[in-house]
């Protein structure tokens, strides 16, 4: 494209090749009825891990082999695309499908007799989908209408993290990549460190959102009206119910699948801006997010079961786009593979750090006082790469 | 009663309307929302960015912003030429709209209307009634006129990365 006054007129006949394909985030979180049904056809106990092993294994090789989608939809056709109902339509369907695979597994687990390892082998699986459902409820909660929020609020209930709905779009939206959000990991800090900065961190700043916006309309945060306490409430009456059907066995599958569940966002949270610093403006504010504050993914298979969540840079900068029309831009800085392999090495933190790292120094241009570093980590770091900041001494760079 | 709209999403806060939700009845004054308040819809941006988009502010409180809006206001809106731009005079900051008060085009005479154009990579609109404040660019400076090297604020695209903007 150049710049040329005729060519910003609409492209007529856009096809998104991709419109089909995303049925595939709304299908994927009835993995594991598949799996129980495969376990009910061949009596084979891992199929109870059915979910476990596409997410870990599956899902990236398959991003290895089919690799990056870089394709972006012209800016004319945008318009279009969020007003076509059908992409809406499929995040809708999700909702009831979380709600059967959680009720599906828990009757499974009281009805048939399995040993501990096949109980936990599918609470784990119920997990990896109750992230999923996280990223349902994410898609919907960036929605404007009500019936949409409701909707988020519902399939957040699920995996028992409703205040996700505040903490994100008003807590770490505002605060991302920046020391402020409990939800940035820093360089060098694992993910075992980050969760138990994040995971309360994200409460507290998710109530204390809900407490001042009550307070401005003059009600107590304990109120119905707070967002943080309807969700969970759904959330009370669901595993309540599930308690009362299916017998005590639930109080060891339940926390399972919900703690799993959450361990999906914090991975989620912990690779997205990993080390990613916005920079201070004079004027004491931090610069606006931009896409280059997310790691991005254009791995197409990940992606085409995630809601496009990977092309977390526009994202970011751009909060209102549904998933449909999120775009690549040039020199993001990018993730070697999609979320689920990237989930897998967070686990294990130094294949997470070799493969990251040396990426986060490059965004900075190997200007280690860009980047956030876990307290401690510096005089490691610039052992390790020998790079100096604008702001280092002159000198310092002897001591490599 | 006046408008004000984040420069990112485009969410309008409408004086009239307030925003019950957020805790600001119909009629609660701009000048009475918190600085530290968010864009509600995307919260990439904060009010102190938010921009006057039409309407006169609301007489308040005597909160310093409201004074300093007063004076600008009716000008900022009206100057501008009215065949340019269908909707009301397009985005404007504060610095913008005190700028836009004397658009160049209008000192040289110039009758061209003043057009919008869309960086292709990111589709920030840089509005020549607006110019880009923050990078250098005042207010009515034609997209011709800014220097090679300027880049798109939003994602750093370069100034052959625009294409001229046409609303439908």
């Amino acid at each position: 494209m150049t710049n040329t006054p005729e060519q910003s007129v609409s492209i007529s006949g856009y096809v998104d090749r991709k419109r089909y394909l995303w049925v595939l985030s709304t299908v994927w979180p009835a993995t594991p009825m598949i799996g129980l049904w495969l376990v009910a056809q061949t009596g084979w106990s891992i199929w109870y891990g059915l979910v476990l092993i596409v997410w870990y294994g599956m899902v990236p090789l398959l991003d290895a082999m089919f690799g990056e989608d870089f394709n972006n939809p012209p800016e004319e056709a945008v318009e279009m695309l969020e007003k076509d109902r059908y992409y809406r339509v499929l995040t809708y369907l999700t909702v009831p499908i979380h709600y059967a695979a959680l009720i599906v597994s828990a009757w499974w687990v009281s009805t048939h007799a399995m040993s501990w390892l096949e109980i936990i082998t599918l609470a784990l699986s119920l997990g990896i989908v109750n992230g999923l459902a996280l990223n349902t409820g994410h898609e919907l909660g960036h929605k404007k209408e009500v019936f949409d929020r409701w909707l988020a609020k519902l399939v957040l209930a699920v995996a028992g993290y409703g205040h996700f709905f505040i903490e994100h779009n008003k807590g770490h939206h505002r605060d991302v990549a920046t020391p402020m959000d409990p939800a940035t990991a820093r360089m060098g800090e694992s993910i075992y460190q980050f969760s138990t900065r994040e995971i309360p961190g994200a409460f507290r700043r998710a109530w204390a959102l809900e407490e001042e916006r009550l307070s401005r309309r003059g009600k107590s945060a304990w109120s119905l009206e707070n967002e943080i306490v309807q969700p969970m409430l759904i959330t009370f009456a669901l595993y309540a119910g599930l308690l009362a059907f299916f017998g005590p066995l639930m109080l060891v599958f339940l926390p399972i699948q919900m703690a799993f569940g959450w361990w999906q966002l914090t991975s989620a949270n912990y690779i997205e801006h990993y080390g990613l610093l916005r920079e201070k403006l004079p004027n004491g504010r931090y610069e606006h997010q931009k896409p280059h504050h997310s790691w991005n993914s254009n791995h197409i298979v990940s992606n085409l079961i995630l809601f496009h969540l990977q092309r977390h840079s526009d994202h970011h900068a751009h909060p209102t786009r549904s998933y449909q029309s999120l775009r690549d831009f040039k020199d993001l800085p990018t993730l070697p593979s999609g979320y689920p392999g990237m989930f897998f090495i967070a686990m294990i933190p130094n294949w997470f750090r070799s493969a990251m790292d040396s990426r986060v120094v490059d965004w900075a241009h190997g200007d280690l006082s860009k980047i956030q570093i876990e307290e401690g980590k510096h005089a490691f770091y610039e052992r390790k790469f020998g790079t100096i900041g604008t702001g280092a001494k002159p000198g310092m760079l002897a001591a490599e | 009663m006046a408008k004000y709209q984040c420069p990112g999403c485009k969410y309008t806060y409408d004086e009239t309307l307030g925003h019950p939700h957020e805790g600001f009845p119909a009629g609660t004054a701009w000048a009475n929302v918190p600085d530290e308040w968010a864009c509600p819809d995307c919260a990439v941006r904060d009010k102190v960015d938010f921009e006057l988009i039409g309407g006169a502010p609301a007489a308040t409180t005597p909160a310093t912003q409201a004074v300093e809006f007063a004076g600008i206001a009716p000008s900022a809106v009206t100057v501008t030429d009215t065949a340019i731009i269908e909707k009301p005079a397009g985005p404007m900051s504060r610095q913008a709209a005190r700028m836009a008060a004397v658009p160049k085009a209008a000192e040289a005479g110039e009758n061209k209307p003043l057009a919008k154009w869309v960086c292709i990579t990111c589709g920030h609109v840089y509005d020549e009634a607006v110019g880009d404040p923050s990078g250098g660019i005042a207010a009515g400076t034609r997209f011709e006129e800014i220097p090679e090297d300027w880049c798109c604020p939003e994602c750093g695209a370069t100034k052959k990365d625009y294409v001229l903007y046409q609303e439908t």
